[in-house]
């Protein structure tokens, strides 16, 4: 629905003339992108952690006849950029100095949240401020005078809650009134001297240069700070747009050379510069800060500081981290149960009902078979299998994310990672492998070190996706847990799949290991976290949101996948050539190969054909079973797994591919996002290989072990 | 009496005198609140102690002791 009304916006946006653009920028883990989303009515992802979003997006919405087109930026500490997606938000800030920008700052971090709008304000003085998560500051009864903000920032000042509707009504009329209304009125510059003056005095000369060289398209005073402070990013991002080196400048050169001699006799030698910058607008900060809140408890942060003992500590914080996690596969294991009977059980009947139609108009065999019995049961397998785990799993998930606690998961694995050789964010990249692998490869750009960000790319398939979660959890519930007396089946199996994760989450860091020391080494870089407030999600917005953009994505993504394998499996499996089929011919061709790694063909070419999307890995196994022998209805979970052992499972086979699925090649849309993020085939191939080379050998190792013993 | 802040104990207060590092970890730093003349308190620590949690300007940061050794701290406060 929500897709619906941004492409009516669009529709409406063509028709109006004129369109003000507007950019979304603050701190990380502000509100950015939650009120990116109330604003045009998309559905960004959001969560409690720095770093959620590491690109920007755009969408638009119209208010009152006026189309807005609004950019949703990564969050920033600073405008010296550090990271990939910081440098995406100075560098957008920096050459946009003449679009309308939207200033967000966190209610309850409001001091260190100032830093960056007066930062801004120097480039662009067109700012709006918006104070988010007002409900949080005033359950911590911090109380903002808002009216002194604004006029002490000489912005507008609008405060906002994402519960209350309201205020975003007010935040687009507030946005619509500064950018159409009075529009000549509030082209104010903020002139006012925050820096010494001797850097003042600096910046007054270098501006008119800059401005010849640039034509006074980009913010010459924050360029002559960057140029006095020799920020060589910058210099390069002005590089690639202009053309032109600004330091082979002559002027520029011999003014630079002069203004450091006046530094120097200032006692202020360039190492002390920054220093000296940021403290300056610091000051002024603290100043602002100081005349707009009032603190009615000092130690407001208490409640979070408690908490955070016992999710950290030595004794807890670990087991707390297992127990989650066992927790979220437990309810969505036993969550899906009833749900997956009931789906399979309505679209296997409409299965009937298509065949019994079928019949009826006296279609060809052959079209029947390739279309009900091929592209509708697989479809049919693939949805009632994966839609209930994960339309359980996701908003689980989704919650722990915006309660804040996976940068303690974070703080707690940095550890293991420190030995590993890369850093904690690694394993905010991790947690985010368990929904998706793709997104979780992108998410890397939060690491700022190219080595470990290269790492933690190349890791990340060693975390299971959503997509291979039904193929564990059907292994386990039908070869692991059948001895197991009744009434504590899906503890057992619950288990088993945290384990089956923790030994993931174990290779992940093996081979990151490995990796640190023979094709990436080095030392690692400095690391520094942030650990948010614990923020109170709002659970009916959570699940809309997860099930609605997330489950019904990546659904969609392996339905499209699943139709054409399933009608591929039924006519391989049909076209009989020389007494066989082909389908027989190709598993025979793969059986030799499987076999010694405790496989069989049909198993590894599912594997093959499930490159496109995980998920119909089982499905496709249990087709090809079904297309080669005689049974044609699988209605409960023990005639699948006696179809199972009729062709050959055992034990071993099913610890092979279950070894397989854990760690073999990545699927076909995250190899495609490890090309764009590395822009290397070489690293695209290694991620390739590393996780099928290591898959293979756990499986031979366990496949020629249980030859010995048995 | 200036000391690292890695060996600042546990919930005292210190106030940030020196940054010791490269020019890109002091960005870092500097943007992330670790600025001098700032209060600075270490909160808790994971379970091997080599990882820190500080409050500084109202926010929870994180640093490893290899990096917060590089930050001087006065703790005569
Ligand atoms: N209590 C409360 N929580 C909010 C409010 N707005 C946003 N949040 C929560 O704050 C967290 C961060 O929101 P995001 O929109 O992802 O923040 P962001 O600024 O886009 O973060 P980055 O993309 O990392 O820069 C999410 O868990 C939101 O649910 C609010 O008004 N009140
Ligand atoms: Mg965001």
């Amino acid at each position: 629905m929500s897709a619906n009304e941004n492409s009516n916006a669009e529709k409406k946006c063509k028709k109006l003339s004129s369109q003000v653009v507007i950019s979304i920028a603050g701190n990380p883990n502000v509100g950015k992108s939650t009120i990116f989303n109330s604003l045009t009515g998309l559905n960004q992802h959001t969560g409690n952690w720095t770093g959620k979003t590491v690109e920007s997006f755009e969408g638009r919405y119209t208010y009152k006849n006026t189309c807005f087109k609004v950019i949703d930026l990564p969050g920033t500490y600073s405008l010296i950029s550090d990271s990939e997606e910081e440098e995406i938000a100075r560098d957008f800030l920096f050459f946009n100095k003449d679009t309308f920008c939207l200033v967000v700052m966190d209610a309850t971090c409001l001091e260190r949240n100032l830093n960056l709008a007066l930062k801004i304000k120097e480039i662009n003085p067109n700012i709006l401020v918006c104070v988010n998560i007002l409900d949080e500051a005033e359950r911590k009864s911090i109380k903002i005078n808002l009216n002194k903000l604004s006029e002490l920032l000489k912005a507008p000042v609008i405060g906002t809650t994402y519960k209350n509707k309201k205020s975003i009504e007010k935040l687009k009329e507030e946005i619509y009134k500064t950018t159409i209304l009075n529009k000549n009125e509030k082209k104010f510059s903020l002139t006012e001297s925050i820096y010494p003056q001797v850097i003042e005095n600096a910046i007054s000369r270098l501006v008119p240069l800059i401005d010849k060289i640039t034509s006074g398209k980009l913010c010459s005073r924050q360029l002559a700070l960057s140029l006095i402070d020799l920020d060589e990013s910058m210099i390069v991002s002005i590089k690639n747009l202009l053309g032109v080196n600004i330091l082979e400048n002559e002027d520029i050169n011999q003014t630079l050379n002069d203004i450091k001699k006046n530094l120097r006799k200032s006692n202020i030698n360039s190492s002390d510069l920054k220093d000296i910058i940021e403290k300056s607008i610091v000051k002024k900060s603290e100043k602002i800060y100081k005349s707009c809140v009032t603190l009615k408890k000092e130690n407001y942060n208490e409640k979070d500081r408690k908490i955070d003992k016992i999710l950290t500590s030595k004794l807890t914080g670990i087991p707390i981290m297992v127990l989650l996690l066992f927790l979220i596969f437990w309810i969505t294991l036993i969550g899906a149960n009833y749900p997956s009977s009931v789906l399979a059980d309505v679209l296997f009947f409409v299965q009937d009902k298509l065949t019994l139609a079928c019949n009826t108009l006296h279609l060809p065999p052959w079209l029947h078979g390739s279309l009900v019995l091929g592209l509708y049961r697989t479809l049919a397998w693939v949805v009632s299998v994966m839609l209930p785990p994960m339309a359980i799993f996701f908003p689980l998930f989704t919650l722990l994310e915006d309660l804040g606690y996976l940068p303690r998961v974070a703080f707690n694995l940095d550890h293991f990672l420190r030995k590993a050789g890369t850093n904690g964010k690694q394993a905010l990249t991790m947690c985010m492998g368990f929904g998706c692998n793709a997104c979780a490869v992108t998410g890397c750009r939060i690491i700022n070190s190219k080595r470990e960000k290269l790492i933690a790319i190349l890791t990340n398939n060693f975390i299971p996706c959503n997509g291979r979660f039904p193929t564990l959890i059907s292994i386990i519930t039908m070869f692991f847990i059948s001895s197991v007396p009744i009434g504590c089946t899906s503890l057992i199996s619950t288990a088993l799949l945290t384990v089956t994760i923790i030994f993931g989450i174990f290779m992940s860091l093996i081979s990151s290991k490995l990796l640190s020391a023979t094709l990436l080494k080095g030392i690692p870089t400095s690391f520094s976290l942030e650990l948010p407030p614990y923020r109170r999600p709002q659970v009916g917005r959570l699940i809309v949101r997860s099930i609605f953009d997330r489950t019904l994505f990546v659904l969609l993504r392996a339905v499209v996948v699943a139709a054409p394998a399933g009608l591929l499996i039924w006519c391989l499996s049909n076209t009989i050539v020389g007494g066989n089929s082909l389908l027989k011919y190709s598993t025979s061709f793969l059986d030799p190969f499987a076999k010694l790694f405790g496989l069989d063909g049909i198993i590894l070419m599912a594997f093959i054909l499930g490159f496109p999307a995980n998920e119909i890995v089982m499905p496709i196994v249990v087709m090809s079973y079904l297309c080669t022998g005689s049974l044609t209805e699988l209605s409960s979970i023990q005639e699948l797994q006696a179809l199972l052992l009729n062709n050959g499972w055992t034990t071993t086979t099913a610890l092979c591919t279950m070894l397989f699925s854990l760690m073999h090649f990545p699927c076909g849309t995250t190899i495609l996002t490890i090309k764009n993020e590395t822009k290397s085939n070489k690293w695209t191939l290694i991620s390739f290989i590393l996780p099928t080379v290591l898959g293979l050998i756990c499986c031979f190792i366990v496949s020629s072990i249980s030859k010995i013993l048995v | 009496m200036e000391i690292s802040l890695n060996r600042l104990p546990l919930l005292k207060l210190g106030n940030i005198k020196n940054l010791l590092v490269d020019k890109k970890t002091k960005c870092k730093l500097l943007s992330l609140g670790f600025i001098p003349e700032t209060a600075i308190k270490p909160v808790f620590s994971n379970f091997s102690g080599n990882l820190r949690a500080y409050e500084v300007r109202k926010a929870i940061i994180a640093l490893r002791d290899t990096d917060a050794n590089k930050i001087r701290v006065d703790v005569s406060i």
